[in-house]
């Protein structure tokens, strides 16, 4: 066999779609620490991860599937192609726990394997957690797994910010834009309450009450109440503030009167409810906090996915303007398994690192 | 007839009003709170997940008001945008999209905004002329016909009906119009002045980012029309984002046949 990386007769002959073969070792100057090319096995430790490449392809030159046979044990992300390196494709291997498992590499839709490999995770790590944002579009959401290291091979779908950033000029001068790549730590477990979106105002599950002049309080902390609507309440404050902020000029009294219209039923003058299950974001919110200082990002649920989950219909993630959605109950799985919980590292991964298929 | 038994009608036929007004009523605050509601659409975060309420909610009210007109827009309108987004299954259970939309044409046969809703998820001239004959001043339905008409090929028809463009909808439209009629490079003109101030059509119940993703998506197309490749790559993936299923594909397409450098390739 030629030296990795080097085109001789019979790879040539790959390119040409006469024959098909693949293998996976390693190119270019990827790390060749734990590798072992006679066996086509790699040693990682938990929590650490490796670089390799499959040369060559399925017939007439098709991509084929790279999987771990044990995500557990291995998850396995590609990296984007390798310009210098052609007919080489880049995977990124991360062990999550001790174990053994093959990455096969299989035409798509067929079960045999074209190459394979041996992964062997070796040791134990301190428990964080890793998200891969970028790893496949479901419908129109691009949706990723937050991956637990040194737990039992647990992960969860989330979904972070849109892969190409924006402004919509409607929405109160937020952007969306893709979860910044980087290591940060979880905060603590909290109601996310912010101004910058009216409906976060108001902390979940935070009770509601009608005072005698017909406004509206919520609980902002136990028995602390504060007004909600009116022309001065904290919601309509938050909405005249959001709609200036989308180059608007609203007027008060319009506004005044739909804030109500948010709490208050116009044709019986009742509460529409009286816990406020409306905030941006859902029940549950994590700072992703960096260098000791908080972010702008939180990791949390939506509204919209808290009911869906308590009706028991289907979740559909959506891509967020940053932060990084969750499913509910995968979040309380996690969050009861002790993984989603103040002090818990957690790094999030280019978007570029796509799959698992 | 008998004293006691015109009573009797007398005595069934208010309780038949009075039942009818009760439901009336209760349709009528059904609609005011899903209005409510929608009017909030724009503050909330997840804006994709506020269609999906409105839209059950809708479903389940249209079950004790079938005859309202609002109730079944709302209905049709949510299942409508959330059909590509969530590929049909925010609204498997209501049938999908076309089936909601059908739906809510035969209840309410009169309504141009339900009627430019069937136009739009049918895709056929017919249902879009349809729309239009209701009400010809109703903007979105005379975009839809010019849209139907364009994607047969009646460029100067559909021409006609987005010209003079002033807002962000109809210069869209128009780009789209021209895109199909082979002129690309007017059409990116038309996107790039839609995109100046991307804010939809306030008649219609819209994600706040329907302009950035539509005017981005033909812009995009028009640049690689015009072989301006790189340039439409970055816009094409703005469309993206913001939901275009069309500009997502393309850009699949082009990721699987042309490898993207890495600078990974030289580490570790």
């Amino acid at each position: 066999m030629s030296r990795p990386g080097e085109p001789d007769s019979r790879r040539q002959a790959w390119t040409t779609g006469e024959e098909s073969m693949a293998n996976f070792d390693k190119f270019g100057n990827l790390s060749r620490q734990g590798w072992s090319s006679g066996t086509a096995t790699q040693i990682v430790r938990a929590g650490q991860e490796a670089h390799i490449g499959l040369w060559g392809g399925g017939p007439g030159g098709v991509d084929l599937v790279v999987k771990s046979a044990d995500p557990t044990v291995c998850v396995v992300h590609e990296e984007p192609r390798p310009a210098a390196w052609p007919h080489w494709r880049h995977f990124l291997l991360t062990a999550l726990r001790d174990g053994q498992t093959t990455v096969d590499a299989r035409l798509p839709g067929s079960s045999n394997s074209w190459a394979s490999m041996t992964v062997q995770v070796t040791g134990q790590a301190g428990v964080r957690l890793v998200f891969f944002p970028g790893e496949r579009l479901q419908r129109s959401t691009t949706v990723g797994t937050i991956y637990v290291i040194g737990g039992g091979g647990e992960s969860m779908t989330a979904a972070g910010g849109p892969p190409t950033g924006y402004k919509d000029p409607l929405q109160g001068g937020h952007t969306a834009e893709p979860t910044p790549a980087g290591h940060y730590v979880l905060g603590p477990r909290i109601h996310v309450t912010t101004a910058g979106w009216p409906y976060s105002v108001i902390p979940w599950g935070a009770g509601l009450r009608l005072t005698a002049a017909g406004e509206v309080e919520y609980e902002k902390l136990p028995r602390v109440w504060r007004r909600a609507t009116g022309p001065h309440g904290d919601v309509t404050t938050a909405v005249l503030a959001f709609k200036r902020r989308s180059g608007l000029h609203p007027d008060v009294a319009a506004v005044t009167v739909q804030t109500r219209g948010v709490f208050v039923d116009p044709a019986t003058g009742n509460l529409r409810s009286s816990v406020w299950e409306k905030n941006d974001f859902g029940r549950w919110g994590w700072n992703l906090r960096r260098n000791g200082q908080a972010t702008a990002y939180y990791i949390h649920t939506t509204p919209e996915d808290e009911h869906a989950t308590a009706q028991k219909k289907a979740v559909l993630l959506a891509n967020s303007h940053g932060c990084i959605h969750l499913v509910p109950a995968e979040r309380d799985r996690l969050m009861n398994a002790g993984y989603l919980k103040q002090g818990v590292p957690f790094e999030v991964r280019p978007y570029s690192e796509t799959g698992p298929p | 007839m008998t004293r006691p038994r015109f009573l009797l009608i007398a005595a069934a036929l208010l309780s038949l009003t009075a039942a009818r007004a009760e439901a009336a009523e209760s349709c009528s605050a059904l609609e005011g709170r899903l209005d409510s509601q929608a009017a909030g659409l724009p503050l909330a975060a997840d804006q994709s997940g506020e269609f999906r309420a409105i839209g059950d909610a809708a479903l389940d009210a249209v079950k004790t008001c079938p005859h309202s007109e609002r109730l079944w827009y709302l209905a049709a309108r949510s299942a409508e945008v959330l059909d590509g987004a969530s590929g049909g299954a925010a609204f498997a259970e209501g049938g999908g999209a076309k089936k909601i939309a059908r739906q809510a044409a035969a209840q309410a046969p009169r309504s141009v905004a339900v009627a430019t809703i069937l136009a739009r998820v049918d895709r056929t001239e017919q249902a879009a002329r349809a729309a239009y004959d209701l009400d010809p001043h109703y903007a979105p339905a005379r975009r839809a016909l010019a849209l139907a008409l364009a994607r047969q090929g009646s460029f100067d028809e559909a021409r006609k009906l987005v010209t003079p463009a002033a807002d962000a909808p109809d210069l869209t439209a128009r780009a789209t119009v021209l895109l199909a009629a082979g002129q690309p490079a007017e059409a990116a003109k038309e996107a790039r002045k839609a995109l100046k101030r991307p804010v939809p059509d306030a008649t219609e119940l819209s994600p706040t980012n329907e302009i950035l993703r539509d005017a981005n998506e033909v812009l995009g197309f028009a640049l690689l029309a015009q072989g301006r490749a790189r340039e439409a790559l970055r816009v094409l993936a703005v469309a993206a984002s913001t939901g275009s299923l069309a500009a997502q594909a393309e850009l699949a397409k082009r990721r699987g046949s042309q490898p993207r450098r890495s600078p990974d390739a030289r580490r570790p």
